[in-house]
Formats: C-alpha cells, sequence, structure tokens
C-alpha cells in the first residue's frame, strides 16, 4: 500500500512539475485572491489584519478546490484510472497517493500565501508552532476529504460546478478551526488554540480512515 | 408498480398524517401566549417537530445508505429510499430554518443570527443539497447509486465536526447565550401537549411523503430503465397504426 | 401575531405544494405505466 500510495503521488507530482499547472495558474489565482481581499476590505490595514487568519484560509480553500479539480483531471484523460485500476495498485494506496500529492501542493501555495499575507497585509507573524501545526492538520484533512470528493464527482458531466458544492459545506469546519487557530497564534484573538488543532485532528482522521475505506469502492466503476 | 394494498396503506397515513396536522395547526394557534415571548411561542408547535422530521429523514437516508453499500442487503430499494428520504428531509431543514427565522425576528430582533444551532442546520442543508445535486447527475444506476451512497455517508460523518466547531466558536465569541431565550424555558403543560402532537404529526407528514416520493422515485428508474425500449415500441405502435387504415 | 401566521402559512403552504408536486407525479407516471403495459 505504501509502495503503490509513493508511485502514485510521485506520478501526480512529476506530471505538476512538468505541466506548470500548478505553479503558472493556481499559484496565481491565491495570490489573486489575496489581492482581492485587499481591494473588498479597505486597504486601511486595521480590517485586513485583523482578518487575515480567515482570509488567508479562504484563499486556501479555493486553491484546494483548484488542486483536487487537477488531480483529477489528470486522470480523466486516456482512460487514466482505469490505467491505474488495471495496474494492481491498491486503492487505498491510489488514495494515499493522490491526498499526499494535494497535501504537497497545498502545503506549498500555503508558504506562498503565508508571504503573501506578511507581504500585502502587513501581518506579524507569531506563534509559529500553533501555526505550523495548525496548517499541516488542517492541510491533511483537507486533502483526504478533497480528494474523496474529487473522486466523487470524477467522470461525471457537471464536476466544474458539483465539487464546489459538495466540497464547500464539508470544509466548512477546516476553515472555522484553522482560522481560530491562526487567530490565537497571531494574536488577534485570545482562546485555546490547541484545542482547533484537535477538532481538525479529529477531521483529518475521519476523512483519511473514509478514504481508505471506501476508495475501492469508488474506484470500482466511473 | 403500485399495488391497491399500498395505495390503500397509504391513503391511510395521509389522511393520519393530515388530521394530525390540522390540530396541531388548530391547537396551536389555540395556545395561550406565554409572557416572554407573546403569541409567538405558539411556533414551538411546529417549529422542532419540524427539525425533528429533518433528522429522522436524514438518520433514514444514512441508515439506507449503509444497507445499498453493504454487499448482503445491496438492492436497489435502498437507494431509492436514499433518494426520496433525502429530498424529504431538504423540504423539512429548508422549513425548520425559515420558521426559525420567522420566530427570531419578533423575539431577537433579527432574521438571522450566527448561533450554533442555526449555522450547522444551515450546514446540513448545504450538506444534503449537495447530495441531490449529486443525485440529479445523469449517470449509471448502478454508479450513482453507489456515489450517492457514500457522499450521503460523508456528509453524516461531517454533522458532528460541524457542530462542535460551530458550538465553540459561537460560545466563545458571545457573551450571552441565546440558548437562555429558546422556547424550552417557559413551557407549560398545554405547550408541551401542542409540541407533542407536534411531533407526531410532523412523522406522520415525513412517513407519507416517503411512501409516495418512493413511488415516484420507483416508476421513474422503472421507465429509465426500458426507456430505450419503450421508445422504440411506441414509435413501432405509431407506425402499425399508420400502416392499418 | 402576524409571524406566527406566517410560520404556520409557510409550513402548511411548502409542505401542501411539495406533497401536490410529488402526488401529481406520481399519478401521472403510474397512468403511463398502465398505459403501456
Amino acid at each position: 500500500m505504501w509502495r503503490d500510495a509513493a508511485l502514485v503521488a510521485g506520478k501526480d507530482l512529476r506530471i505538476e512539475a512538468r505541466s506548470r499547472v500548478a505553479t503558472n495558474q493556481v499559484a496565481p489565482f491565491a495570490v489573486l485572491v489575496l489581492v482581492l481581499f485587499g481591494f473588498a476590505l479597505d486597504p486601511d490595514r486595521g480590517i485586513l489584519v485583523r482578518a487575515s487568519a480567515g482570509l488567508f484560509w479562504v484563499a486556501v480553500l479555493f486553491s484546494a478546490l483548484l488542486a483536487v479539480q487537477r488531480s483529477f483531471a489528470i486522470e480523466a484523460v486516456d482512460g487514466g484510472s482505469d490505467g491505474l485500476r488495471l495496474l494492481g495498485l491498491d486503492p487505498a494506496g491510489i488514495f494515499l497517493g493522490k491526498a499526499a500529492a494535494v497535501f504537497v501542493e497545498l502545503v506549498a501555495l500555503e508558504l506562498l500565501l503565508t508571504a503573501g499575507v506578511v507581504v500585502l497585509y502587513g501581518v506579524d507573524l507569531g506563534g509559529a508552532g500553533l501555526m505550523v501545526a495548525t496548517a499541516a492538520v488542517a492541510t491533511l484533512g483537507l486533502a483526504a476529504a478533497g480528494t474523496v470528493y474529487g473522486a466523487l464527482s470524477a467522470g461525471l458531466r457537471v464536476r466544474e460546478t458539483l465539487l464546489p458544492l459538495l466540497l464547500l459545506p464539508v470544509l466548512a469546519p477546516v476553515l472555522l478551526s484553522a482560522t481560530r487557530a491562526w487567530e490565537v497564534a497571531l494574536g488577534s484573538s485570545v482562546d485555546d488554540g490547541w484545542r482547533w488543532v484537535q477538532l481538525l485532528g479529529v477531521f483529518a482522521v475521519v476523512y483519511v480512515t473514509f478514504g481508505l475505506v471506501g476508495f475501492g469502492a469508488l474506484m470500482e466503476e466511473s | 408498480m403500485s399495488t391497491p394494498a399500498r395505495n390503500q396503506a397509504s391513503f391511510i397515513l395521509g389522511a393520519a398524517a393530515l388530521l394530525a396536522l390540522a390540530s396541531t395547526i388548530v391547537l396551536g394557534l389555540g395556545l395561550p401566549p406565554t409572557l416572554e415571548q407573546g403569541p409567538y411561542a405558539r411556533l414551538i408547535a411546529i417549529h422542532p417537530p419540524l427539525a425533528w422530521a429533518a433528522y429522522l429523514a436524514f438518520g433514514v437516508t444514512a441508515v439506507a445508505s449503509v444497507l445499498y453499500l453493504w454487499q448482503r442487503t445491496r438492492s436497489r430499494v435502498w437507494d431509492r429510499v436514499a433518494a426520496s428520504s433525502a429530498e424529504v428531509g431538504v423540504v423539512f431543514t429548508a422549513l425548520t430554518l425559515v420558521t426559525g427565522s420567522i420566530w427570531g425576528r419578533p423575539t431577537w430582533g433579527v432574521w438571522w443570527t450566527w448561533d450554533a444551532r442555526l449555522t450547522s442546520t444551515a450546514l446540513l442543508l448545504a450538506l444534503f443539497l449537495g447530495y441531490l445535486a449529486l443525485r440529479g447527475v445523469q449517470t449509471d444506476v448502478h454508479t450513482r447509486a453507489k456515489r450517492s451512497a457514500i457522499a450521503a455517508l460523508v456528509a453524516v460523518v461531517d454533522v458532528p465536526i460541524v457542530h462542535f466547531s460551530v458550538d465553540w466558536w459561537r460560545t466563545l465569541h458571545q457573551g450571552r447565550s441565546l440558548a437562555q431565550l429558546t422556547p424550552q424555558s417557559d413551557l407549560d403543560g398545554s405547550y408541551v401537549a401542542v409540541m407533542l402532537l407536534g411531533f407526531v404529526a410532523m412523522t406522520l407528514v415525513y412517513g407519507w411523503l416517503l411512501v409516495e416520493r418512493y413511488r415516484v422515485e420507483a416508476l421513474e428508474e422503472h421507465f429509465d430503465d426500458q426507456g430505450l425500449g419503450l421508445a422504440l415500441e411506441e414509435r413501432r405502435a405509431e407506425g402499425e397504426a399508420v400502416a392499418v387504415p | 401575531m402576524s409571524y406566527v401566521l406566517l410560520g404556520y402559512g409557510a409550513t402548511l403552504g411548502t409542505l401542501g405544494v411539495y406533497a401536490l408536486r410529488v402526488v401529481v407525479r406520481g399519478r401521472a407516471l403510474s397512468r403511463r405505466a398502465r398505459v403501456t403495459r
């Protein structure tokens, strides 16, 4: 299973590295979202700094949608998903691999967006441990849930509009928890930030488990 | 497809639901005004029962989805039950939000507030709207059934997480909990009785809607299955009809 | 009081319209099933 996962993750990441869709389209899109927030909320920096945790995670959520869509679009052409099945790869391994690839892409995006928040909004970073832990656990949840829903809507005719409708309500707790934890880390609210990390952990565990168990059924026929 | 016995059962269920609903409304509107909320507490006869029916509907969807996914009980019956129940549940959830909002306007002074329960109910509605959208996509029946069942379970698994996150969020940012103002605080006997009647009524309404909706689902699948063959036959019949005279 | 009536009306109206839609669709389909059988 782990070997299969590494193979699939390697394949997806290599495709991304060569096609440069992630670097040339998704990353600029994410930064553009940050700039648009700057237009929408008066660059009177008070609002932007206070809202920066929420804006950051909204930008991550939108980029995650693109990343998941992209992750299944590369399988859709030339019967890629049939090929994966015919290779006799373990479905749980395929799930882990695809989720891992999305995870890596999202982490890269988050680094970029963090830089964007610091440069564009003038946020002072703090509480590094809490920030990193939150980002890691939240991204794991995003990648796992995203991969499950990507597979659910893969191969359907209206998947471009269906995926956001299916995925965004499910990810609402991630947005909520990650934002609260970052607000604590950035010092704009006083709360027990680690409690939110625990909730994010539960979310991640639930969806990773779901993916490991259910991905076989999803891949069987599509 | 529809036997006389089943039609009769559905008729009796429908009549019982109508009767219970009618008496709930008559009694509910006749409740005495309370000190805290005046006449608005009368909405309690329908609002909690609507919420209950919504939860019941989504519970049935989840159970039916599990039964479909489990190989030994796999049957298209469960897929149809899940689909019908989810649609009815969405209607009930929307009504729960609407009646809650109508109650909130005179009582809290706002149509909407980011109360924990309101927010998680709204997210529940969004989750199952997505489920219905997934069901609406034209594709192979078995693929659709399987994917929908998984989607329903993923949505149901999300509900407690949503609940916790929203709960923590709101209790932190709010000095005074709206829970103090929720209707339960000023209940007397007649309210409890009418509300219980409301629960019975909404459960019956749900059951009847589920039966009727199931029949539509089954008939639609029936026609989808033989759609092509039927269309060919019809064209042929037309051709013969023209040829005979 | 008007809010109360609004709430009851919305509930009855929505449930009524939905039930009517389902029943009418069911009738139409079962008639079609009888005709084509």
